[in-house]
């Protein structure tokens, strides 16, 4: 079964190719407080907002099956509820990317970076104590 | 000058343009790297254009605004759902993508798995949803060839299609990803700007009143105010979330989109790259009411069905009306612009589908199980990739002209729902599950590829009265759009895959790609550090 798992182009160390670099020493860092605050922070945000777009997405044809005397309502001049709602989709689309982005920037980024320099730092350690 | 004569000079002046471009990539693409991922020196915004540039098709160019201009509001249903998509694509996939893979896919999938069983199922949906998305767009260009060129027949469709197939295998082969990325930037810059003044030129004929617009629309579509209404195209409930689901939930599965991720530094600049592709395509989607209403309300029902029954031709029949109507200088010009911006449309997209294919059978299947990844011949891999691209684009060529009677739309929907069930059940279990396993990867990608299409295929699209088989029958499957039975069927079997069997090499690894997809750990760096012993050289002589 894991016969095929350790190939000669991937790392002896990692068995695993994706990069070049095959960077080791990462078993630990699943246990940094810093991972585990950066992976409850991208868990909490991203799946709420997940739902939150999915369910209002969703709304659009539900009603339009279900409801299409509602949406064939006319709300302002020839502009029906339901064009209106689904113009009201982009904007929501717009605003869930931009709120994202904010999110991302000021609050994974940093400590993103953080991480990834002390884990590089910890691997040339590594590396130097090994040689 | 005959429009015929316009449309010509204008679509060579495009294909003269872009084959530059093409060649001075084939310059610039020296390695593997080049090829694939365009040495991953694309910028952000620019990635963000190209995906635009990518996912405009011929589905959404003339597709959409064909719906709208035939059904009204229900055509406009296709526009919400394939912007909204792109939530997906940024919230969940995007950036963790960008630092757990390299060229395809399957990079992300075979990161904890097995490597020669997860790659060759990915290779495989990836070409097959590829082919489906390729052969609607070719059979978009060869009808859109035959009208305007004014041809009769099957001989002169056939030929049509053959022509854009070429032109495409050229541009891929030559240019890889360099020169197909810088095609798609060409392509969405002439799409939104022709968009932009056809949109602007219609509004000016109603005295910039939507009110107008919307109510010559609806009175000139016969159907009045249910014109503006949902119901005229779809009635049921189910299909309509069916449909919505193939469309919010593909978009993320689509293997084209996704390998664009790999063309950027870092997963701040795919993030950024998304951020501007929803900007791009939303604004695009918004103006579909423009084309689609516009069309409508000046063209007519009459005249569009009776140049394509599917109404992809209302587009180009509204930027005749617009320019002065049939035979006007004015609207042979425009409608040479427009069909022209078309064709580069569709010349972009099917690039991008190519290559995207031929990448991952090259580097999937050749490479990682054909060769088992041993000692990677970089040049070899390329070299495959080249050849692939070659047999894909006759393979899609043959089939779009058995398929040249099918609704465009009806096919790239189809990918969608294909895409949707086959990938993304597997791309976020890979990335958010730890106890996934091959077996639950494999038989998850499978189940959803095979359902979907078999699903399509004992639909009420090629069976029954309205199908082309088995006409005095009932269809066996309800539902033109299969999504909401074969996703949830993508992501159950993928499910049950993975609690029939046990992978603790999976469970151990996962920690390891939670930290580098998070922090961009051994992505972001290695591309700055010189390049390690394991990779071959990165700049050969001269």
């Amino acid at each position: 079964m894991a016969n095929d798992r350790r190939e000669p182009s991937r790392s002896p160390t990692t068995g695993r190719m994706p990069f070049e670099e095959a960077v080791t020493a990462t078993e630990a860092v699943g246990k940094d407080p810093e991972m585990a605050e950066l992976e409850r922070r991208h868990q909490r945000f991203v799946w709420p907002m997940t739902i939150f777009f999915l369910v209002y997405y969703l709304s659009l044809p539900i009603l339009a099956g279900a409801a299409p005397d509602l949406m064939g309502t006319k709300v302002l001049g020839q502009f029906t509820f339901g064009y209106l709602f689904a113009l009201s989709q982009f904007l929501m689309a717009f605003v869930v990317a931009w709120v994202y982005a904010r999110w991302a920037t000021r609050r994974m980024d940093p400590l993103a970076t953080d991480l990834r320099k002390k884990l590089l730092s910890q691997q040339i350690k590594d590396k130097e104590v090994a040689e | 000058m005959s429009h015929q004569t316009l449309s010509l000079t204008l679509f060579v002046l495009f294909v003269v343009l872009t084959l530059g471009i093409t060649i001075w990539a084939s310059r610039q693409t020296r390695t593997a790297v080049d090829f694939y991922s365009a040495g991953r020196r694309i910028k952000g915004w620019q990635n963000g254009v190209a995906i635009s540039g990518d996912y405009m098709s011929a589905a959404s160019f003339l597709g959409i605004a064909g719906l709208i201009s035939l059904f009204g509001y229900d055509g406009f249903l296709y526009s919400v759902g394939w912007l909204v998509a792109y939530l997906t694509v940024l919230l969940l996939v995007a950036e963790l993508l960008r630092n757990s893979g390299k060229y395809t896919m399957a990079d992300v999938l075979a990161y904890r798995m097995r490597q020669r069983p997860v790659r060759s199922a990915a290779a495989l949906s990836t070409v097959g949803v590829s082919i489906v998305y390729l052969i609607a767009q070719m059979v978009g260009a060869g009808a859109l060839v035959k009208l305007l060129l004014g041809l009769e027949g099957d001989a002169a469709a056939i030929l049509a299609i053959a022509g854009v197939g070429v032109l495409m295998i050229v541009y891929v082969t030559f240019g890889g990803m360099i020169g197909t990325t810088w095609v798609q930037i060409v392509k969405a810059v002439l799409l939104m700007a022709g968009t932009l003044l056809l949109s602007f030129l219609v509004l000016a004929k109603f005295g910039f009143s939507m009110n107008k617009m919307f109510s010559d629309a609806a009175t000139a579509s016969g159907k009045g105010d249910a014109f503006l209404a949902p119901g005229l195209r779809f009635t049921s409930t189910i299909e309509l979330v069916s449909l919505g689901l193939a469309l919010v939930l593909g978009t993320a599965g689509l293997p084209h989109i996704l390998i664009r991720f790999y063309t950027v530094p870092t997963a701040r600049a795919a993030r950024r790259s998304v951020i501007w592709a929803i900007g791009i395509i939303g604004s695009f989607y918004i103006l579909t009411t423009f084309l689609g209403f516009g069309a409508a309300a000046l063209v007519g029902h009459e005249a569009i069905t009776k140049a394509d029954k599917a109404g992809n031709m209302a587009g180009p029949l509204l930027a005749q009306s617009i320019g002065g109507g049939e035979g006007s200088f004015g609207g042979d010009l425009f409608l040479a612009f427009i069909a022209a911006v078309a064709f580069a449309t569709i010349l972009a997209v099917v690039a991008g589908l190519t290559i995207t294919a031929s990448s991952s059978f090259a580097h999937d299947f050749y490479a990682n199980v054909m060769r088992r990844g041993r000692e990677r011949d970089e040049q070899a891999e390329v070299r495959v990739a080249r050849i692939t691209a070659l047999v894909i684009g006759a393979i899609a060529i043959v089939l779009a002209s058995f398929a040249r009677t099918q609704n465009v739309a009806f096919l790239v929907g189809l990918a969608f729902a294909v895409a949707a069930s086959a990938n993304l059940p597997t791309i976020l279990f890979s990335l958010y599950w730890k106890r996934f396993t091959t077996s639950g990867a494999v038989t998850g990608i499978l189940v959803g590829l095979f359902g979907s299409l078999l699903l399509v295929v004992v639909g009420p699209n090629v069976m029954g009265p309205k199908g082309l088989i088995f006409k005095g029958s009932d269809p066996l499957f309800p539902l033109e759009n299969p999504g909401i039975v074969s996703i949830p069927l993508g992501f159950a079997a993928a499910w049950l895959g993975t609690m029939l069997s046990r992978e603790p090499a999976s469970e151990e690894m996962y920690e390891e790609l939670r930290v580098r997809s998070l922090t961009g750990l051994g992505a972001e760096e290695a591309e700055a550090a010189p390049a390690p012993a394991t990779a071959p050289a990165t700049r050969p002589s001269g």
